[in-house]
């Protein structure tokens, strides 16, 4: 009885590390996604650093545990500093402004962000390493659970709390509230394994009680965090409310009369004197000589709504992912009744693949493309699926900020979506005031004397609103800049290098970083430098390096050159598994937006298979370097299979998601029986097993940054799956030339 | 063993050679990826040495630029805050020269300006570069670059003439970036067109020593100061600029007798203490008098503050007011549009002189510089 209680318990243990560590990753996640402006940069960035220090840290443990540190004081030491720490990691990133001295509303620099990112991130990822060590250290002296064993039921743990995070928690608590939870859970399980053991037990019952003591006070807790981040951001300013919705925190400040809204810390709209809406909507409805439908994507509410009530349109449909979003601003704004208006919470992309309705004129007023979920309302793909939707002589105006400014960035952002737009449409028009680019096969006006006309007529026997007036077309279409502006543009689109924009190939991203990076000042676009420098065949050298690694090897001895091929097979099966997490994270970003809400799950799936993985590899110890080959070429192939799915993402629709798990289930039990069987090839195996996690280690954070965040955003998703198997190649080689005589066990 | 050791020469030069070339490949390396990016547009660009009352030898190479409070020193091959002055040899030379990054032509009302020849276009000249660094910046990719950096066109003196005729213009304007920073390619220009009767107008934030302004106020005929805040602290934090030195400017200009319009643009959490507010109008009044036009405008959430709401309409309106009771006889809220601020009123009578939507003037009531009603002077460059 005794001992199958200890084993539920023990099972119990590894489930709750598992979804304590997946809680605390997408905690973490969301907090740097925000930092970041949700950019996908994020991604590499997490999960690289999450896996070097994790790793870093598990390889600390055995050591530490040669020191006379009894297992069980280790174990709950761990637990209590992890169960305090992540709700704390939480609060640092939302104050992390703080250390950089910027002021009210500031632009953080990127450099900064990415290195306070890994500061904060790096201790609690270390406290996991060593939590994970030292529970199976534990396993193997008391409870015998097997490691593999233990492997899976962290990866079940993790995918279990990467669903109920996406689907429950995030709606039904704070962020605080949801870390303090899984911390109860930790200590809780930690609590039942170490009974026995007096000393450590009063540790963990200690944070056990603390975590239960502030469940309660959560909500508190979180308005004084949230509070804390907003005296730093807009110090003065009141903070209203803060909001946790499905697809980001939307918070509300108030500075005089006047509420501002934010996404995700970035700044959406100000009301009541919202003059910006107004000549906005004026500007872009006027394109069209007689507008009788208008489909809205995205946008605000107030003030648009009531010029476009002037028009006496016959349809509206407004189109707004977030229902919060718009009831939140409803609460502060009054909305006026608008005849025919319809609002449809769903995806716009979505949307206008699905709408059979067709429109007269439609507005973007999407978030700029500096992330892949930005993007997809500006490619080449989303300009056509608009176009199917247009009425004939329709016109579309993408909210954009046009510049052509002289530095190459900004001009390039213009030009790349103005030479997309050019594919699809016969016109295209720029206006720099107003930050829209009109595109139609109509005729576009930019004379303002016939769009004051136009606007007379238009809104004849309705008043005029406070914030508009016909004679405001003369500042919106201003001659000089229009004429100066279009001619720059259109020049710069005939470009070469000026590359069209497309789902899988976003050059915008690259272009908008760029713009970032700028504006930041010189020094700090250091890393915009680096990454917009990387090539293709840069992977192709660092293919060749490993080859010539491996060969330099060989020359000095037939053993020395075995072990390179399979230490390099397993850092280029490091660097492959990240590519396929990050990248196809990437695909999903770009095909759904907002993916990152079940990156948990995605993370959870990996991890899955590198646990099936290695208990398949277990039992077929006897492959060893012909399984490692094995897993090289099946790696290979899965390369291939994601650059299909990647290239024919539009088409796959909805099974997209369901490919992108299998692709990363097959990706994790791919590295997963790999480092087995290298391990199997190993005459000391448990000396060799740290050395090939380290490869391992090494390989995946290359992977997450050098080819997920950086290479993926430069090269676009295909050319980065090819970077990766072009480097698996030489791998491949490598063990086919120096691995020794396949058939007889090939072990070292 | 391992202690005793000896170190032989083969393997000192085998290591040497070993470390050493990663040593030299690493700069290389870092070059290749433009992290160590030397001045590539150094050889490119076009320089020309500044008037040598603008400038001192320090000592050997060393070199002090005098045009503005900065007064940066400069060793060989050092660049200057404004990103437009360099020393080569000993000698200070600017970049800032036939080089504008925006040519165009707009109403002189964007300077802005109310009271010098309004309804009238100009030609608006502006080169990279800029002595303050505001965070908000609206023409940051232009001001906060080296004039070298930007896709400029080549725009001489002797194509001046050509240019303002083409679209029948009388005045050049200077805005966007910052004219004290390539004040000489403006005095070039403006002694190039003197006898064809060209007319400048300046828009800057005056952070500029006198004796540079004196030849300013020498060519042109109206300055626009942006008055960025009213306490040393707030303007060192937004432009990394001093108060007093833009105080003296006002000052000087207002006594050269040249037009002079003053702007506070209206940052929120920044400079809208409306005490200070306040104080500055009383201050303008006291020293400039109550007949120099203040701006106020509002900001729009730009370059380093884009997650900085924009200023309240209700916080534009209080200052107005302030400037207004304490007794500024022309005071106008800019950036906002269309609202009352933007028209001109008689102090006298009430009676509206120029009713404008944004730039635009939609009726004007003046005649020959005075109020149509009561007939009272209006102070200002009309013709
Ligand atoms: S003009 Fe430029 S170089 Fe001269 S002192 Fe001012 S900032 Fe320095």
């Amino acid at each position: 009885m005794g001992v199958k209680l200890s084993r539920r318990l023990s099972i119990n243990l590894f489930f709750a590390i598992g979804f304590f560590e997946q809680i605390a990753q997408i905690s973490a996640f969301r907090q740097v996604f925000v930092n970041f402006k949700g950019s996908e940069l994020s991604f590499g960035l997490v999960l690289g650093v999450w896996l070097l220090f994790m790793g870093a840290g598990t390889l600390i443990a055995p050591r530490i545990r040669k020191c006379r540190l009894a297992s069980p004081f280790m174990l709950a030491g761990l637990v209590f500093l992890l169960a305090l720490s992540v709700p704390v990691t939480v609060h640092l990133f939302r104050v992390v402004r703080v250390l950089m001295g910027k002021g009210s509303g500031e632009v953080i620099p990127l450099l900064s962000l990415s290195v306070s990112t890994i500061i904060i991130l790096a201790p609690l990822c270390l406290l996991l390493g060593l939590l994970h060590s030292t529970s199976l250290l534990y396993d193997e002296k008391k409870l015998n659970l097997g490691s593999a064993r233990a492997y899976l039921l962290d990866a079940t743990g993790s995918l279990f709390a990467g669903a109920l995070f996406s689907f429950l928690l995030v709606e039904l608590f704070n962020p605080i509230g949801v870390v303090l939870l899984a911390s109860a859970y930790l200590t809780f399980s930690v609590l039942l394994v170490l009974r026995k053991h007096v000393f450590p037990l009063v540790i963990v019952l200690t944070a056990c009680l603390i975590v239960l003591v502030a469940i309660p006070l959560s909500p508190h807790l979180e308005k004084e965090s949230q509070e804390a981040k907003w005296q730093i951001f807009t110090p003065g300013m009141s903070l209203v409310e803060v909001l946790q919705s499905r697809y980001g925190e939307i918070a509300v400040t108030k500075w005089r009369d006047q509420y501002n809204f934010y996404l995700d810390s970035q700044l959406q709209k100000s009301y009541p004197d919202d003059y910006p809406a107004a000549s906005r909507i004026n500007a872009a409805l006027i394109q069209h000589p007689h507008p009788r439908s208008l489909l809205m994507l995205g946008g605000s509410i107030g003030q648009s709504l009531n010029e476009i009530k002037r028009y006496r349109l016959e349809r509206i449909d407004f189109v707004e992912l977030d229902p919060q979003l718009i009831d939140t601003v409803a609460r502060y704004v009054p909305t006026p009744e608008v005849k025919n208006l319809e609002f449809h919470f769903i995806d716009a992309r979505r949307f206008v693949k699905k709408t059979e309705k067709r429109y007269d004129v439609i507005i973007i007023d999407m978030p700029a493309p500096l992330t892949r979920n930005a993007n997809r309302f500006y490619t080449l793909e989303f300009f056509g699926e608009l176009k199917r939707i247009l009425n004939p002589g329709g016109t579309v105006a993408l909210g954009i900020q046009v510049d052509i400014d002289p530095q190459r960035e900004n001009l390039f952002l213009s030009a790349s979506i103005v030479k997309t737009l050019k594919r699809v449409f016969h016109n295209v028009l720029a206006l720099p005031t107003e930050g829209f680019i009109f595109a139609s096969d109509a005729r576009l006006v930019s004379d303002w004397k016939v769009l004051y006309e136009r606007y007379r007529r238009l809104t004849e026997g309705t008043e005029p609103t406070k914030f508009f007036q016909a004679e405001c077309f003369s500042l919106i279409y201003q001659e000089g800049p229009v004429e100066r502006t279009n001619r720059k543009i259109l020049a710069y689109a005939e470009k070469r290098e000026v590359r069209i924009n497309t789902d899988a190939t976003p050059s915008t991203i690259g272009y908008m970083f760029g713009v970032w990076s700028s504006l930041l000042g010189e020094k700090e676009s250091i890393l915009y430098r680096f990454i917009d420098s990387i090539r293709f065949w840069h992977f192709a050298v660092l293919s060749f390096l490993v080859l010539l690694f491996c060969v330099g090897a060989r020359i000095r001895g037939v053993g020395r050159g075995k072990t390179a091929a399979v230490y390099s097979a397993i850092m280029c099966l490091g660097v492959f598994g990240l590519t396929v997490e990050i990248s196809v994270l990437h695909a999903l970003q770009s095909a759904f937006g907002f993916v990152y809400l079940y990156v948990g799950i995605f993370n959870a799936a990996f991890m899955g298979g590198l646990a099936l993985g290695s208990i398949w590899a277990l039992n077929h110890k006897e492959w060893q370097t012909e399984g490692l080959l094995t897993c090289v070429f099946v790696a290979l192939l899965i390369l291939g299979l994601a650059a299909v799915a990647v290239k024919w993402m539009a088409v796959l629709g909805d099974s997209l998601l369901i490919i992108a798990c299998i692709l990363n289930l097959t990706a994790g039990a791919c590295v997963g029986a790999a480092f087995r069987f290298a391990l199997a090839t190993r005459k000391d195996a448990a000396s060799s097993a740290g050395r090939l996690y380290g490869a391992d280690l090494i390989g995946a954070t290359l992977g997450a940054l050098l080819i997920g965040s950086a290479a993926s955003i430069t090269l676009g998703l295909v050319a980065s799956f090819a970077a990766s198997a072009i480097i698996l190649v030489s791998s491949a080689l490598s063990l086919l030339l120096f691995s020794g005589k396949p058939g007889k066990g090939g072990r070292l | 063993m391992e202690k005793n050791r000896i170190i032989t020469r083969r393997d000192f030069l085998k290591s040497m050679a070993r470390y050493g070339s990663m040593v030299i490949s690493l700069p290389l390396a870092l070059k290749y990826l433009g992290l160590l990016e030397e001045d590539a547009y150094a050889e490119l660009v076009r320089k020309y040495p500044i008037p040598g009352k603008y400038y001192k030898r320090i000592s050997g190479r060393m070199v002090r630029c005098l045009i503005c409070p900065f007064y940066c020193l400069l060793g060989e091959s050092g660049i200057g805050q404004c990103r437009t002055k360099k020393n080569y040899n000993g000698v200070l030379y600017t970049h800032a020269m036939d080089n504008p990054c925006i040519i165009s032509v707009d109403p002189v009302e964007k300077l802005p300006t109310a009271h010098y020849l309004p309804g009238h276009k100009s030609l608006t000249v502006a080169v990279g570069g800029c002595n303050l660094h505001c965070l908000y910046c609206q023409n940051w990719q232009q001001s906060q670059e080296r004039p070298e950096r930007l896709d400029t066109v080549r725009f001489p003196k002797e194509r001046v003439p050509g240019a303002l005729s083409k679209k029948d213009l009388k005045i050049i304007t200077y805005n966007y970036t910052e004219p004290v920073v390539f004040m000489e390619y403006i005095l070039e220009l403006a002694h190039y067109s003197r006898l064809k009767g060209i007319r400048h107008a300046i828009a800057t934030a005056g952070y500029i020593n006198k004796e540079p302004l004196k030849d300013l106020i020498g060519i042109a005929e109206s300055f626009t100061i942006t008055l960025k805040a009213f306490d040393d602290t707030t303007y060192r934090r937004m432009t990394a600029a001093t108060l007093k030195p833009v105080l003296d400017t006002i000052l000087t200009i207002k006594e050269s007798g040249r037009w002079l319009e003053v702007v506070n643009l209206i940052v929120p959490t920044y400079n809208d203490d409306m005490k200070q507010i306040r104080e500055m109008c009383k201050w303008l009044l006291k020293n400039v008098g109550p007949d120099v036009p203040l701006h106020f405008a509002r900001f729009v959430p730009e370059y380093r503050l884009k997650n900085l709401p924009q200023t309240p309409l209700s916080t534009l309106e209080k200052a107005y007011n302030i400037g207004r009771e304490v007794g500024l006889h022309y005071v106008y809220t800019t950036n906002v549009s269309p609202h009352p601020g933007n028209d001109t009123y008689c102090p006298y009578c009430g009676t509206t002189l120029i009713k404008r939507v944004g730039l635009r003037i939609i009726e004007n009531n003046l005649r020959n510089g005075r109020c149509s009603k009561c007939g009272r002077v209006i102070p200002g460059v009309w013709a």
